[in-house]
């Protein structure tokens, strides 16, 4: 927990943009909230790894909605079942059902699907509202904390300048 | 780009990846091993053990070593082992969310196997078992009881009846005493009579006289008057009192019937029947094998349910999701053994069952499932054939049809043997099947969960044994094993869950031809001789009674004699004297009137 909030507090008082954060925490948001074992997963993963999103926010997102996904588990799989057995959809469904593609990403599993669609909607929204609030928090909060001694002794560690190695910041 | 895209992250990703795959490629057994012994014993509510799990990838083949699920109900036992059960899984079908299992081979599966150690239990299971064996120890308990001992009995009607009798009698007895007591008696009588004389034979000389003999007669008329009105209450209460008596002479007479059928429903004198020694030989088996049969169903139920009932399981399936699955070109079921091959280790030996299309979605490739039941290794160089087919309709209709044959199967001795039971040990049992060769054939036909199924059975060279200490029942063991054969036939029908049994058995007749009569013939006597004591408990009672009922016919005598002297005094000797009292006062005053006419006129 506490690896967590340190985490999350780097990536908010790192010199990277707003949008680098946000865009994280939503891909880490996708792969929290759906089923793990997905073949979108594989995508998000690509995406995360491969553009410059930063690193520590996609897992802090990752674990914080695995934990709320837990939660929502239910209602997914409900949602998942009424779209895939509305009958204005059927037809779509029957075609798409077709191509081996959609069976491999499981978009005919209840919770894969009602989790996906959740997350594809929440996507930008929250990309949006994560970069409001971050740099809100930089404008007015963040010279605040950073007069903190706990604060001011974590960024002189080596470990918090080794990271921000890795991170390619 | 480079702003955008950092290269050495994709590196990340697969060196990521690979970790995964790496993890899953070395610890797949060991997953799957525990997801087994977990889930398993998470469903079963009991100790699920594994030995080990080997996957091979290429083709994707699960082989599972030694599998042990314990028997919530019995932890000492498993409620199903297997050596060695390996399956080529459609790995490719399996991402798309289907499990086709290409090959099966299951190595010698088995119920009801003994586990090395006692198997822990998570929760217990219902047990609904038992009632069977109940039935079978009581039918078995077949004793007389012993006359003596059911006559001390209370409860018996027939004692209950004399005491009644007794104790009617006497409250009649007391009232009739009280009312006789103010009756009037032979010198009352008398004393009535010598009255009336008195009266008849009065002179009157002046109409005083006249009055005077008046008030006489109006008081002897008020005093018989009063003698008959008690008479009149005693004869009422004597009819009342006649009446109770006679109903519980009645009740006491019926008694002795009632009580004996009491007793033949307390002791089963009815029950033990030539049926249900058939029971005992083929239906308590059968029942075994069904019920079995209905413990294997249930836990594999989850597998067989039909899409109805799947969506009434919906609610817990929402949790965790669920595949929905739309019109394919090369439509699958959701699961699917194409074949296999099951060995199954029996107590009656080893089969093998070859296994085609098993699955529970037969519209899907539109092909039945078949089942080839096959075995020479059974004891008693017994040996077992049948097929048996099935398809379920998208409907949800299930059509099933099956046929067998079974010759020479060992059964009784070496299987109790087997089981830890010694010869001694069966005997212990009012009765037990020690050996005999089993032959059987039979079919069934089940339409959406209607069974219609006959199973006929022939048991050639049977051996019973008893502990019976009663001649006739070791006649009944005797005759059975003298018997050479002894056919039976048993039918099911009605709801698979709930079949109706049928069971005819040339048993009945055998019992019935020769040793009945005898069971027929203690029981006779046994009832005549209870009967015989019942009687004589009547009888004295009614001895008593008819002593009683003389003392009241005597009285009731002497009312009637009583009664009918008042009525003679009242109605003809009293008003008589009065009628001669009257005439004699009437001629009187006639002779004065002449005189005084023949003064006044002369002669």
């Amino acid at each position: 927990m506490l690896t967590l909030l340190a985490k999350l507090f780097i990536a908010l008082n790192s010199e990277n943009s707003p949008k680098q954060i946000s865009y994280a925490i939503a891909l880490g948001m996708i792969i929290g909230l759906t089923p793990m074992l997905s073949l979108h997963n594989l995508v998000v993963l690509l995406l995360a790894f491969l553009v410059r999103v930063h690193l520590g926010a996609f897992f802090v997102g990752w674990t914080v909605f695995s934990i709320l996904g837990l939660l929502f588990a239910p209602l997914f799989a409900s949602l998942g079942h009424y779209l895939l057995t509305m009958p204005s959809l059927a037809g779509m469904w029957d075609a798409l059902y077709q191509s081996t593609f959609m069976r491999l990403a499981h978009f005919h599993h209840t919770s894969t699907l009602g989790s996906l669609v959740v997350c594809l909607i929440l996507f930008f929204p929250l990309v949006f509202l994560l970069n409001y609030l971050i740099a809100e928090y930089r404008t007015h909060i963040m010279t605040y904390v950073l007069k903190f001694r706990i604060v001011q002794t974590l960024k002189a560690s080596k470990i918090y300048k080794l990271y921000n190695q890795l991170q390619g910041a | 780009m480079k702003k955008y895209l950092r290269w050495q992250g994709l590196l990340g990703l697969i060196l990521f990846l690979a970790l995964i795959a790496g993890f899953i490629y070395v610890f797949a057994g060991w997953l799957i091993k525990t997801g087994i012994e977990q889930g398993g014993g998470w469903y079963l509510g009991a100790e699920v053990n594994v030995k080990e799990v080997n996957v091979n990838w290429s083709p994707f083949t699960v082989d599972i070593v030694e599998f042990q699920a314990t028997d919530p109900n019995a932890p000492e036992f498993n409620a199903m082992q297997f050596k060695q059960a390996k399956a080529q899984v459609n790995l490719w079908q399996y991402l798309l969310g289907k499990v086709i299992v290409e090959d099966l081979t299951l190595a010698e599966l088995e119920f009801g196997a003994k586990r090395a150690s006692k198997g822990d239990v998570y929760r217990s299971a219902d047990d609904g078992k038992g009632s069977l064996d109940e039935t079978v120890a009581k039918v078995k308990e077949v004793e007389l009881p012993d006359i003596q001992q059911l006559l001390q009995n209370s409860n018996l009607i027939t004692v209950k009846k004399a005491e009644q009798l007794e104790q009617v009698y006497n409250t009649e007895k007391t009232q009739l005493s009280q009312l006789k007591d103010n009756l009037p008696d032979e010198q009352k009588l008398e004393f009535y009579k010598q009255k009336v004389k008195e009266i008849q034979d009065t002179k009157i000389e002046t109409p005083q006289d006249l009055v005077k003999l008046k008030a006489q007669l109006d008081e002897l008329k008020k005093e018989i008057k009063a003698d008959k009105t008690q008479l009149s209450q005693a004869k009422d209460q004597l009819k009342t009192s006649k009446d109770n008596i006679t109903l519980a002479v009645t009740e006491l007479k019926q008694a002795p019937d009632q009580d004996w059928q009491a007793v033949k429903t307390k002791y089963q004198l009815d029950s033990f029947e030539a049926e249900d020694v058939a029971h005992i030989i083929f239906g308590e088996k059968g029942r075994e094998y069904y019920n079995q049969g209905m413990d294997i169903y249930q836990m594999l139920k989850p597998f067989l349910q039909s899409d109805k009932a799947a969506a009434e399981d919906e609610e817990a399936i929402v949790d965790v999701g669920q595949f929905i699955h739309f019109t394919e070109q090369a439509p699958q079921p959701d699961w699917l053994i194409e074949k296999g091959l099951v060995s199954v280790k029996t107590a009656q030996g080893q089969f093998s069952l070859n296994l085609s299309e098993i699955n529970m979605q037969h519209w899907k490739r539109n092909q039945a499932s078949l089942i080839e039941v096959s075995s020479n290794q059974l004891k008693g160089n017994g040996s077992i054939s049948g097929k048996i087919d099935f398809f379920k309709a998208k409907d949800g209709n299930l059509l099933s049809e099956g046929k067998w044959l079974l010759e020479q199967l060992q059964i009784g001795q070496t299987q109790s043997a087997e089981a830890g039971e010694t010869v001694e040990q069966a005997a212990q049992s009012a009765l037990s099947l020690v050996a005999a060769k089993l032959f059987a054939d039979g079919q069934f036909k089940l339409n959406n969960f209607d069974i219609d199924a006959v199973l006929k059975l022939n048991l050639v060279d049977p051996e019973f044994i008893t502990n019976a200490s009663k001649g006739w029942q070791q006649k009944i063991v005797q005759a059975l094993n003298d018997a050479g054969k002894i056919p039976a036939e048993i039918d099911l029908t009605g709801n698979v869950m709930s079949p109706n049994w049928q069971l005819h058995s040339q048993v009945d007749e055998i019992i019935k031809g020769s040793i009945t009569q005898q069971v027929d013939a203690k029981l006779t006597e046994f009832k005549a001789d209870l009967q015989t004591k019942l009687s004589e408990k009547v009888a004295s009672s009614l001895k008593l009674s008819n002593e009683q009922a003389g003392e009241i016919a005597n009285l009731d005598a002497w009312l009637n004699d009583a009664d009918g002297t008042l009525d003679n005094l009242l109605n003809t000797q009293l008003k008589s004297a009065v009628d001669r009292e009257k005439e004699k006062a009437k001629d009187k005053v006639k002779d004065e009137v002449g005189d005084k006419l023949k003064g006044l006129f002369g002669k």
